[in-house]
């Protein structure tokens, strides 16, 4: 595939920090829309930045029961994971698949950061983040059945089918609200959000403060953005092209995604999973019903 | 963490940063840039990350920094 | 498509709400009871809801300050910026 020649590393990186600070302000919108529901003031919406920023300069302390070369490098991995993604998606249009992996490379980040510290809290994260693993049948059927529809899994592939043929949204429904969620399970405080539920302390978090807390919560930023504009590309992506119309497009699910976190409890586990596996099969049903 | 690790910090620090001023210097193929981005970002925000940390801990008014007040957040 | 095109944008919107966060606690600093509108936030946004037209990160600072004000403080005056901004711009 040809890339145009000023791709180069100054502005891979500006894009970067452009989805680092627009992340943020997301998440932090997120909390604070969620506590305008609740009936609390709420946060300020820079407080996800600052909060990153906060532990960015605190001491980081590594228990003794930890593996020390893995509780680092593993966030680190998971940073590099999410960095990788957003190359890939928002700034060449690469690979639907590569970004589907890097999801699923998140999965066992969360099981190495929870192994890890050695910590029994840890540990039962890091338990339910492979059990959550067995949830993401929705990660096989989104691609899956995007590429029946429209034989490419290139993203650039799938806007250009959505500028001819419309967008897919309206074409596969079901599969949106399947990627949804995708999405929504990797939202804070989902319902979904089984592995760091507070019932096990903070779940696979629970011993990462400092600096390493500080670059993980910069590797969940980048998260939450690069899967947001997958879910918009992929199914707006006839409609929603300008980068404007792409951060007004994510701000408005960032608002549905604070509604349904603010109103729904944690799910227990195997509920959690029976739920996604339910969403799965919808998608598959959907394709009987074109 | 004493006096050499901190020492150690900023000089990795500053290596793991080479690559990415390189990358800002040099005109690097697509692929070399991406591997120095996805590889050396994350490396050098925990290094700078621990020089930064050191730097807030030595300041003289850490005592001040560290008294709750009502505006502390 | 780039998105730095709005890191100016992103970058003094979150400066604007840090400086509104320090400064309106320096100005509340007693437990939070309900106020009426104040006429330096108000100002301040109606400011800001002006420039988004000439030049949005500025307008984007001052509309920043306000909204990133004490939580609690400063609703009405950001609402009213907002507005203000939104008539300008149909209108203009």
């Amino acid at each position: 595939m040809y890339y145009p020649v000023n791709f180069n590393l100054i502005y891979i990186l500006l894009e970067i920090i452009t989805a680092f600070i627009f992340g943020g302000l997301l998440l932090g919108l997120h909390r604070k829309v969620m506590a305008r529901i609740q009936g609390r003031p709420g946060p300020p919406i820079v407080q996800h930045l600052l909060h990153t920023f906060k532990f960015y300069i605190k001491e980081l302390s590594i228990p003794n029961t930890s593996s020390m070369p893995l509780y680092v490098a593993i966030v680190l991995a998971m940073d590099a994971v999410w960095i990788l993604a957003l190359i890939v998606g928002p700034i060449l249009g690469g690979s639907f698949l590569i970004i589907i992996m890097c999801y699923a490379v998140h999965k066992v980040a969360e099981h190495g950061i929870g192994l890890a510290s050695g910590s029994p809290y840890t540990k039962l994260g890091s338990t339910r983040a492979v059990l959550s693993a067995t949830a993401e049948m929705p990660l096989i059927a989104v691609p899956a059945l995007v590429f029946f529809k429209t034989d490419t899994l290139l993203l650039d592939g799938i806007i250009n089918y959505q500028i001819v043929n419309g967008s897919l949204f309206t074409q596969l429904p079901l599969v949106a609200l399947a990627m949804f969620v995708l999405v929504l399970s990797k939202t804070p405080y989902s319902p979904f959000g089984i592995v760091w539920g507070k019932d096990i302390v903070s779940g696979y978090k629970t011993e990462h403060f400092g600096v390493i807390r500080g670059v993980m919560m910069m590797g969940e930023i980048l998260a939450f953005f690069a899967l947001l504009w997958c879910f918009i590309t992929i199914f707006f992506g006839g409609i929603i092209t300008a980068p404007l119309a792409y951060m007004v497009a994510m701000t408005g699910i960032t608002v549905i995604l604070a509604f349904i976190c603010a109103l729904t409890p944690m799910v227990a586990p195997y509920h959690a999973v029976m739920i996604q596996w339910i969403f799965a099969i919808l998608a598959v049903v959907n394709v009987l019903l074109i | 963490m004493g006096k050499e690790n901190e020492i150690k910090n900023k000089i990795l620090a500053i290596v793991t940063s080479i690559p990415l001023l390189l990358g800002i210097f040099l005109n690097l193929p697509l692929a070399v840039t991406i591997a120095i981005l996805v590889v050396f970002v994350p490396i050098s925000t925990y290094y700078v990350g621990l020089v930064l940390m050191a730097r807030a801990k030595n300041k003289e008014d850490e005592e001040k920094r560290k008294k709750i007040t009502f505006t502390g957040y | 498509m780039a998105y730095f095109d709005y890191l100016p944008h992103l970058v003094l919107f979150t400066i604007g709400t840090l400086i509104g966060l320090e400064i309106s606690y320096k100005w509340h600093s007693e437990p939070f009871v309900k106020k009426k509108i104040e006429p330096v936030p108000l100002i301040l946004a109606l400011i800001g809801g002006g420039l988004m037209i000439f030049y949005a990160p500025l307008g984007l600072l001052f509309i920043g300050f306000v909204i990133g004000m004490r939580p609690g403080y400063g609703i009405y005056e950001s609402v009213i910026g907002i507005l203000f901004a939104l008539i300008l711009w149909v209108t203009l």
